[in-house]
């Protein structure tokens, strides 16, 4: 059962959140401290941030800006090196050639060399992993297509290219050496609605095929449509962790619509403490739990009148995101 | 959880297996150098025919072998397709595109500029021709040595690089390797259509018999000593290119691009001037007279200086071109020797700075 770490706990999580299961990310009580060269006090980005990412799930990392959410990616990835504590990947270190080989990256924003085509990105991508010629003349266009790179921009150079086909390249760049581990940071930003939900599709399938995918982004609706796990930082403290139902709950607002309800009805409501409204001739009942929506329920039979609508309301990830980072707020 | 190996120790996580073909080749690359040391101190080269015999052995030249040999070593197959590729991007820049067809023409127009200097017209053109190769190719050498690395850091380009198996040291010798391979070409370009121009125009003007016949006494050396003499001149301003790329690269680590770059341009004037260092610091042999004039913390700060600067006017044979002395292939290895030497101590302070550098 994943924990869910409260942010009113004083204490930073000592325990690892998200452990069991096959994890193959690992972080313990991981810090960054940025301090400019000859400056006394640095600049803390990260805090004793300890979890677990299990194989084959969608694991979300959201955060204001400053939370920490791209300096945690930056150490996944070995591009600088923690302040305190540890990173295992595949139960080794994050700068590791052989663990390198198992991971694949987009950038936020990716950038390529402006004066190559996508073709030759992908192709000095594909050598980099040592890949013969054969094999990237294979994997090469497989992958433009598998992104929707359109075949005719493929020999453009790179630098005309609008940021959803740079995106596009920047997934495919990611894919070339089918990696365990996807790192996506903001995968969907700046992408038109087609793009996005094209991009979301393409994550979920990596998940289906087995991969592990961390993403990074605070599009919270994108991570909640198709994160398994997500962690929550703010001011680089893990504020809350868990699975998506686990975090935003069940319904826990109720509107029912109801028809011919006479004035004594609505005085007795009234009397019992009903939320109502009138709303084009229909009485709107408020529940804020379940027993009161059955009480309602209830009292509508009573006084003859007829429910036509029952809507059911949760919070969602933003909800709960905004609620943990001021609650957080120190 | 996951089997986990052992976890590598510290400074060994950055390793990478270079393939056994590829290893077979560096091994048969740095035979050949080690072939060529044992000639070197068993034989000597062999100079043109005022410079004949054994050079003098130095420290640096056995350093530069094994310098050589080293640089081969650490250039495995991603450094190669880092290089590679650093070079495919540099060719084409607009701007190097620009530069380099600007120095095309005017290294094909140069002998219609002969008029300026009426009866010296080879001199001309053999002081302009090499001259201006030297700039231009200096200005490609500092230019690009200086964005490098920055501007892959600036645009995050080093992001998708180094999360791939790459090493940092990998990516430092590639992008170097590819510049250099850059810089090797476009030298080679501008240096086959000036000599081609020049023997164009010997031809045209003494004939064929003309140009090639040789009479000491009169000062004309034929066309074949011109052209051995010139190659060897461009070849030496490789040396000064390779140091001074190595010294934009270091620099453009530590201060911004623009410093990196005027820095540099003090380095070059600074280094082709380094005899003149020599003697004010009472270095040299038999200058210790210059040293009474510059005591103390001064005589200090020129001293260290004078170490600090390269020694770029060793690669400057220009004056022995004009006034038609060959130019020995034992002076141009000493020149390369404690070029390497150089090149090998800039590579290694820029790789201490990159190799923890925070992106």
């Amino acid at each position: 059962m994943p924990q869910t770490v409260e942010s009113t706990a004083v204490a930073p999580p000592v325990a690892p959140v998200g452990a069991g299961g096959d994890v193959i990310i690992q972080t313990r009580g991981l810090a960054k401290i940025y301090r400019p060269a000859f400056a006394r006090v640095g600049k803390t980005a990260l805090e004793e941030l300890t979890f677990d990412v299990r194989r084959g799930e969608i694991f979300g990392l959201v955060g204001p800006n400053g939370s920490g959410k791209t300096t945690t990616l930056k150490l996944l990835l070995g591009l600088i090196r923690p302040s305190k504590g540890s990173i295992e990947i595949f139960g080794r270190g994050p700068r590791d050639v052989a663990v390198k080989k198992r991971i694949g990256f987009l950038p936020d924003g990716p950038y390529f060399y402006d004066h190559l085509n996508s073709y030759e990105v992908l192709d000095f991508y594909g050598k980099l992993f040592g890949y013969s010629k054969a094999e990237r003349a294979q994997r090469t266009p497989a992958l433009l297509d598998a992104v929707g790179l359109n075949p005719a921009d493929r020999s453009r150079v790179i630098r005309t290219y609008s940021k959803g086909m740079l995106q596009r390249v920047g997934l495919a760049q990611a894919l070339i050496n089918d990696p365990e581990i996807l790192f996506l940071d903001e995968p969907t930003t700046g992408l038109d609605p087609i793009g996005a939900r094209a991009m979301k599709d393409s994550i979920v399938k990596q998940r289906d095929q087995g991969k592990t995918v961390l993403v990074c982004s605070h599009l919270l609706a994108d991570v909640q449509a198709i994160c398994d796990r997500v962690a929550i930082l703010s001011e680089g403290r893990l504020v809350k962790f868990g699975t998506v139902p686990e975090l935003v709950g069940p319904s826990q607002r109720f509107e029912i619509y109801t028809e011919g309800i006479n004035e004594a009805a609505l005085q007795r409501a009234a009397q019992q403490s009903y939320a109502y409204e009138q709303e084009n001739g229909r009485i709107r009942f408020l529940a804020d739990s379940s027993e009161k929506l059955d009480e309602i329920l209830g009292f509508v039979r009573d006084s003859k009148g007829r429910t036509v609508d029952v809507k059911g309301y949760s919070e969602t990830l933003e909800d709960v995101f905004v609620r943990s980072v001021r609650s957080d707020g120190r | 959880m996951v089997a986990t190996p052992a976890t590598r120790p510290v400074g060994r996580d950055e390793r990478i297996d270079v393939p056994a073909a590829w290893r077979i080749k560096q091994f048969i690359a740095i035979g050949l150098i080690v072939l060529l040391s044992y000639y070197y101190n068993t034989v000597g080269w062999q100079g043109p025919p005022d410079e004949t015999g054994p050079a003098t052995k130095t420290l640096f030249d056995q350093v530069g072998f094994i310098i050589l040999a080293g640089l081969v070593w650490l250039t495995t197959p991603t450094a190669g397709v880092i290089a590679m590729t650093t070079f495919q991007e540099a060719v084409r820049r607009r701007w190097m595109s620009a530069l380099l067809a600007f120095a095309v023409i005017m290294l094909s127009l140069s002998t219609f500029f002969t008029w300026m200097q009426p009866g010296e017209e080879e001199k001309f053109l053999r002081d302009f021709g090499i001259g201006f190769i030297v700039i231009i190719t200096l200005l490609m050498a500092i230019f690009l040595g200086a964005s490098l690395v920055p501007p892959e850091i600036e645009r995050r380009t080093i992001f998708t690089i180094l999360s791939k198996p790459v090493n940092r040291l990998e990516f430092l010798i590639g992008k170097f390797m590819g510049l250099c391979l850059t810089l090797f070409l476009n030298l080679l370009f501008m240096s086959a259509m000036f000599l081609l121009s020049y023997a164009i125009f010997k031809v045209r003007r003494e004939g064929w018999a003309g140009a090639m016949a040789i009479d000491i006494n009169a000062d004309h050396l034929g066309l074949r000593f011109d052209l051995a003499n010139m190659g060897r001149a461009l070849m030496l301003n490789y040396g000064q290119l390779t140091i001074m790329a190595a010294l934009s690269l270091m620099l453009s680590l530590i201060v911004s691009h623009i410093t990196a770059i005027v820095f540099c341009f003090i380095a070059y004037f600074g280094g082709q001037t380094s005899s003149y260092w020599e003697h004010l610091s009472g270095s040299g042999e038999g200058e210790k007279h210059a040293a009474e004039h510059l005591r103390g913390p001064v005589q200090g700060v020129v001293k260290a200086l004078y170490f600090m600067l390269p020694r770029l006017d060793r690669f400057d044979v220009r004056e022995r071109l004009v006034t038609d002395l060959p130019i020995a292939f034992n002076y141009m290895w000493k020149a390369f020797g404690s070029g390497l030497v150089y090149v090998a101590v800039l590579l290694t302070i820029s790789y201490l700075i990159f190799s923890d550098r925070e992106f």
